[in-house]
């Protein structure tokens, strides 16, 4: 669990990651249905691969903020421990701005190991970044949806 | 039992030695008072094979492992470790939480129960937040109404030598959630590591592990009077210390290691 599974890439200075379609078309659906407020979750992987995605309740039920739900959080791992996976990625989403850490995710990104997918609603903005965080610093990575 | 006054002498003055500028931990990762109860509930045995690193941190091994692992998961999702978040958790779920790479927490199972409990005592008898269970003690540790009376009543700190309470109400008043009226209350956790280091230094003879015990925390209490530190902060120094020094505070009396556990207990 202490190291995510999504692939990063040697060959760039930021990594790359592959998002399976039907894994950014669920991400996309979950901030949908969950709009005007953020959404949020957790996504399992296995063998350096992005397999499942978790939907978890914003415990903040905000429009500008998102906490994970914390007993979706033991429900969530429970199930990863049991389809032995492990934590890929935590994502949420943006409903009016671009899909780029705010500083309140900034501030609260605990995990500098762990990829962070922001998904935006905003028109005229990518629908899907990825980011690492670490000490304040943000790096972003190259999605590959195929 | 008294300790063996030569020995206590020795090692009074090396404890003074130790403590000349030593600062205890702050606890300042442990976000509220739930988050060190939940965590010290199942604070035993962890069963971690080695060192890991945690988010870039570390490498954590053994208890600080446990605490590292399960801090992450209240970063994560605030809430998490509080009694309405822990009432029926998964076993598979604590397996998840606390693995780090292939090694995980040994016994899920227990420890899940061991939440359950505490999670179910604490809605029922505290609203379902530590707080309230230390504004109910008013400040008082041990006697009736104290703190150690009520943690005592779930099973994971029923532990007759508080091993675990202990180190609750350590965190809880080093953070500033408990104010202690009774100071003259207070005793080491006598765990493995502190076993050791009053085996070896000569401070309490070998014998079963409950006598051993026993005799640790009584003997180091006496260390702390005579050397003008309070049991917290001694307990502490010597465990920070001792971990990897097992004659940091002497080997008059040889090489010596803690009993082994009974097996199946939730402490020591």
């Amino acid at each position: 669990m202490s190291r995510p599974a999504a692939r990063a890439s040697s060959s760039t200075s930021v990594g790359r990651v592959r998002i399976p379609r039907q894994i950014y078309d669920e991400l996309i659906a979950h901030s949908r249905e969950d709009a005007p407020n953020e959404c949020c979750g957790l996504i399992g992987g296995r063998d350096g691969e992005i397999e499942t995605v978790y939907r978890a309740r914003n415990s903040e039920a905000s429009p500008l903020r998102y906490n994970i739900d914390p007993q979706d959080q033991f429900r969530i791992m429970s199930e990863m421990e049991e389809r032995g996976e492990e934590l890929a990625a935590i994502y949420h989403s943006h409903t009016a701005s671009p899909a780029y850490p705010s500083q309140t995710d900034i501030n609260l990104a605990a995990y500098p190991d762990a990829l962070y997918l922001i998904v935006s609603l905003a028109d005229g903005e990518r629908p899907l970044r990825g980011f690492r965080i670490a000490d304040g610093e943000v790096a972003e990575l190259d999605l590959e949806v195929e | 039992m008294n300790a063996d006054p030569d020995a206590l002498e020795r090692v009074v003055a090396r404890v003074k030695e130790l403590a000349k500028g030593y600062r205890p931990p702050t606890f300042e990762e442990v976000p509220h008072p739930d988050a060190a109860l939940f965590l010290a509930a199942i604070d035993h045995q962890t069963g971690y094979t080695e060192p890991h690193e945690v988010d870039g941190e570390g490498p954590y091994e053994g208890s600080a492992l446990l605490w590292a692992l399960g801090l992450r998961a209240e970063r994560r999702a605030p809430g998490a470790l509080t009694a309405r978040s822990l009432l029926g958790v998964d076993p598979a779920a604590i397996a998840a939480v606390f693995r780090a790479g292939q090694d995980t927490l040994r016994d899920p199972d227990r420890r899940a129960k061991l939440w359950d409990d505490l999670a179910t005592g604490l809605l029922k008898g505290y609203g379902g937040q530590a707080g309230q269970l230390i504004e109910a003690s008013g400040g008082k540790l041990a006697g009736p109404g104290g703190v150690l009376v009520r943690l005592s009543e779930f099973d994971a700190f029923a532990d007759p030598l508080r091993k675990k309470a202990f180190l609750v109400c350590k965190i809880w008043e080093r953070r500033g959630w408990l104010t202690v009226s009774d100071p003259e209350s207070w005793e080491v956790s006598a765990d493995n590591v502190l076993m050791r280091l009053a085996l070896r230094s000569g401070l309490v003879p070998e014998g079963e592990v409950e006598q051993v015990r026993e005799a640790t925390r009584d003997a180091f209490k006496q260390v702390a009077e005579r050397a003008g530190i309070a049991p917290p902060v001694l307990d502490d120094l010597l465990w920070e210390k001792g971990r990897e020094n097992p004659d940091l505070i002497g080997n008059e009396a040889g090489d010596l290691s803690e009993p082994p556990r009974r097996e199946g207990v939730v402490f020591y």
